[in-house]
């Protein structure tokens, strides 16, 4: 058995808490990411600063992940302490680009 | 969804809704009203905006159903506690059923 194996037998998993934290994320990371689209449409950003408002908006809810919902200590309800940071960081940005180009026609007179 | 996050989320969409309204106005005035159209967006309805998301995020993240701890032992204490433990089945077996509480029980029921 390799080390991971090993770390599994002696300190299990619980893949139910596992799926329902994940799910919290990925939940949060959608739906802000959405509105995040309708806020670059309304400022009427173009090209890479539309994208650098995704990414500075994710940042953002990252941090905010990071002390309100994990309260700071990620790696007791995630395997990999950085999912908090990185995990469905780019799941959003397909809504991101739907919202941000509607809006952006829809507030051009 | 707690009633702050709620209350929270609410407020951020309203201001957003305001300030799409207001910055539709603005482009609307640039284009009718004015010579001027290489204007950039006030900076009431940028500060507008940024506040709405920034309220919407935390909106969201306080709505978010509490997180599970992922460890199996902290798991199942915590649910444990609760009364719905994924192990209740082994303590219904049969060498641990209380067969002369069971009796005793029987008995008052049929006397009652």
């Amino acid at each position: 058995m390799d080390r991971k194996e090993l770390e599994g037998a002696v300190a299990p998993i619980s893949s139910e808490s596992l799926a329902q934290n994940t799910k919290a994320v990925y939940y949060i990371r959608s739906v802000t990411s959405t509105i995040f689209g309708v806020g670059a449409g309304i400022l009427g950003l173009e090209s890479y600063f539309g994208f650098l408002f995704y990414f500075a908006g994710t940042a953002y809810v990252s941090l905010l992940m990071f002390f309100i919902l994990a309260k700071g200590k990620p790696a007791e309800f995630f395997t990999s302490p950085s999912y908090v940071w990185t995990g469905n960081a780019f799941t959003g940005l397909t809504s991101f680009v739907l919202t941000w180009t509607m809006l952006y026609g829809l507030v051009d007179a | 969804m707690t009633a702050l996050s709620k209350f929270v989320t609410t407020i951020s969409l309203l201001l957003l809704a305001h300030a799409g309204f207001s910055a539709y106005e603005f482009s609307h005035y640039l284009k009718h009203l004015t010579i001027k159209s290489n204007a950039s967006l006030p900076a009431d309805i940028i500060v507008e905006t940024v506040v709405a998301i920034a309220l919407f995020g935390l909106g969201q993240v306080i709505a978010a159903p509490t997180l599970q701890p992922v460890s199996f032992a902290k798991w199942a204490k915590q649910v444990e506690k609760e009364g719905n433990s994924p192990f209740a089945y082994l303590e219904r077996r049969a060498g641990f059923v209380n067969i002369q509480q069971i009796r005793s029980d029987y008995k008052d029921s049929i006397k009652a």
